[in-house]
């Protein structure tokens, strides 16, 4: 064995010990220096991504439902045609549907790089998923009351806003809780091709620098996570269900 | 005052049309409670929808005031409909408003200011007995209760007409008497036309003042409470002043009398039917005051040789005998319900 094949060895063995930190667990700085940034970005994340499926989802959904055969105003074909574009939506497997942004991301964003860049391809994946639970919520509401308002002299818009959504509101928070939660675990994949967060810190420092504790810490975090998300859903449901 | 004139109602299956109204015309004058009753299957139901335009008619006016609500583009339905308020079945509040929001709805979402609204809100909720229940939703109210909001809101709008679509079907009878006294108060306050839908003639005989019997799509019988009871022998009569079944024993005939005040006093028919002899003897009975005037009828029971003797008697005096056939069936029309 040469020399130098020796001191290239040393080296790739201080860089490991020096990419391991000092330790394990919480003694172990390449995770303790990064898992701030890493739910930060997480959670930049899945919330912006929420915020946009819900805002575009949502009148998705509704307009599913509008013209649906038991709907406020029903047009066949569109319905259909809605009803298509919703699931064709959401049999995009997602690992699919974010290679294929990959070019829209860059476009967006300048790279694809960065907790930012699993921002597109979530809220895109998000959009069609919100859309068919928030139709599921609205088609829960009565007839009866859709009626009710009709014989009050309610206008369309004002049936859809004021009593349809009103009326669902709190199905519609727990399909967003739902949403929100399953974000975060696509979150984690899109870390593995560039973009930041858990993901990001499972795959390139865990899984990659063969750190099993990372993994061990993480699932850990993002079932405290996930409990806290469910349960602030929870009460803003109990707070918005006025039938119990 | 609501007109119907010639409605007609026809639904298609893959089996034929059906008739659900079969051409029903119908006035109800200004200030009166007016029942629909039927047996299910009537056509009860699609008579109230096509009312409130929820559903089309195929054919036939809808007038209320003298406006053809069948004949109205939708834009103008919406402002049309407020010339009625409907009390649902089902109630149909919405669950996340509390009471006051629920009655103030109709006026906000026609434009009215929201004090305003809210002042008018509570004022109909002192009218139904509820004027302290406003910050209740309606999960936190009993059904009776809910059922009374519902009539507020129905009234919010200031329709001169009241629908009611079975409003106390699923509440027992302590609580439908309230409801019932409610829509009978608010009916003398106010003056408004109300038009009921029931299946119970306990209803009718609460609160109408005039009735209609709809079996198959059409109008069987109808007329002022007063008028049909006295129509001896006629559906409405028997099932307005219903008698309890008594068993006749072997060689025993059967007779119905009946009387109304106008012509008779009670002690006047009942010692009549006590005179009649040993041979007879009176089964069951009821005396009942609908629509101010007494009315009465009377199973008597008489051996089958003295029959023709007692009702000689009876009709002598004035009183009006029939012999019982069985009960008509209403309910077993169900299944082909109002074939044309």
């Amino acid at each position: 064995m040469s020399l130098a094949s020796l001191t290239s060895v040393t080296t790739v063995a201080a860089g490991w010990v020096a990419a391991r930190g000092d330790g394990t667990y919480f003694n172990n700085t390449a995770f303790t220096s990064r898992i701030w940034g890493a739910i930060g970005g997480t959670l930049g994340q899945v919330a912006i991504s929420t915020l946009v499926g819900v805002l575009v989802g949502l009148p998705i959904g509704l307009a599913v439902w509008y013209c649906a055969p038991e709907g406020l105003h029903p047009v066949r074909w569109l319905h259909q045609v809605l009803n298509f574009v919703v699931d064709l939506g959401r049999a995009i497997p997602f690992l699919i549907l974010m290679l294929l942004l990959l070019g829209f991301t860059r476009f967006l964003l300048g790279s694809a790089l960065g907790w930012q860049a699993g921002v597109p391809p979530l809220a895109v994946g998000c959009i069609p998923f919100f859309a068919r639970l928030a139709e599921n919520a609205v088609r829960g509401v009565a007839v009866g009351k859709i009626e009710a308002a009709q014989m009050a002299g309610a206008s369309r818009w004002q049936i859809v806003w004021g009593v349809v959504v009103r009326e669902a509101l709190p199905g519609l928070v727990a399909a967003a809780t739902v949403t929100f939660i399953t974000l975060i675990g696509y979150s984690m994949i899109t870390g593995t091709i560039g973009a930041g967060g858990l993901g990001d810190l499972v795959y390139n420092w865990g899984y990659t620098r063969n750190q099993p504790d990372i993994f061990v810490m993480v699932v850990v975090l993002v079932l405290i996570l996930v409990e806290v998300v469910q349960l602030i859903g929870d009460f803003l449901v109990r707070k918005l269900d006025h039938t119990r | 005052m609501i007109e119907l004139i010639d409605l007609r109602k026809v639904f298609r299956t893959p089996t034929g049309t059906i008739a659900a109204l079969d051409g029903i015309s119908l006035t109800v004058p200004d200030g009166e409670i007016h029942g629909i009753v039927g047996p299910s299957g009537a056509g009860k139901s699609t008579l109230i929808r096509c009312l409130t335009l929820l559903e089309r008619p195929t054919s036939g006016s809808v007038l209320i005031d003298g406006t053809d609500m069948a004949a109205l583009p939708a834009r103008q339905l919406r402002q049309g409909r407020q010339r009625i308020g409907m009390v649902f079945q089902a109630g149909n509040l919405f669950d996340s408003r509390n009471a006051l929001n629920n009655v103030a709805y109709p006026l906000v979402v026609t434009g009215t200011k929201k004090s305003a609204a809210r002042a008018r809100a509570q004022e109909l909720l002192d009218l139904v007995g509820l004027g302290d229940r406003a910050d209740s939703y309606p999960a936190q109210l009993s059904g009776g209760q809910r059922q009374r909001v519902g009539i507020a809101r129905a009234l919010a709008g200031n329709p001169s007409v009241l629908l009611c679509d079975e409003p106390s079907s699923a509440l027992d009878w302590a609580t439908t008497r309230q409801v019932l006294e409610v829509i009978k108060r608010v009916n003398q306050a106010i003056g408004i036309t109300v038009l009921i839908i029931t299946h119970e003639m306990a209803v009718v005989r609460q609160v109408c003042d005039s009735v209609s019997l709809l079996a198959k799509g059409k109008i069987e019988q109808r007329g002022p409470l007063g008028e049909v009871v006295t129509d001896y022998g006629s559906q409405l009569a028997r099932d307005l002043i219903p008698l309890a079944t008594a068993p006749v024993g072997a060689a025993r005939a059967q007779l119905e009398v009946s009387f109304s005040s106008a012509d008779f006093s009670i002690r006047e028919v009942l010692r009549l039917l006590a005179d009649l002899g040993s041979d007879t003897a009176i089964e069951t009975g009821t005396i009942e005051t609908l629509a101010g005037q007494r009315v009465g009828r009377f199973q008597i029971d008489v051996d089958q040789d003295s029959r023709e003797r007692v009702v000689a008697q009876l009709q002598a005096a004035g009183l009006h005998v029939a012999t019982p056939e069985a009960p008509p069936d209403l309910l077993a029309d169900q299944g082909e319900e109002a074939q044309p």
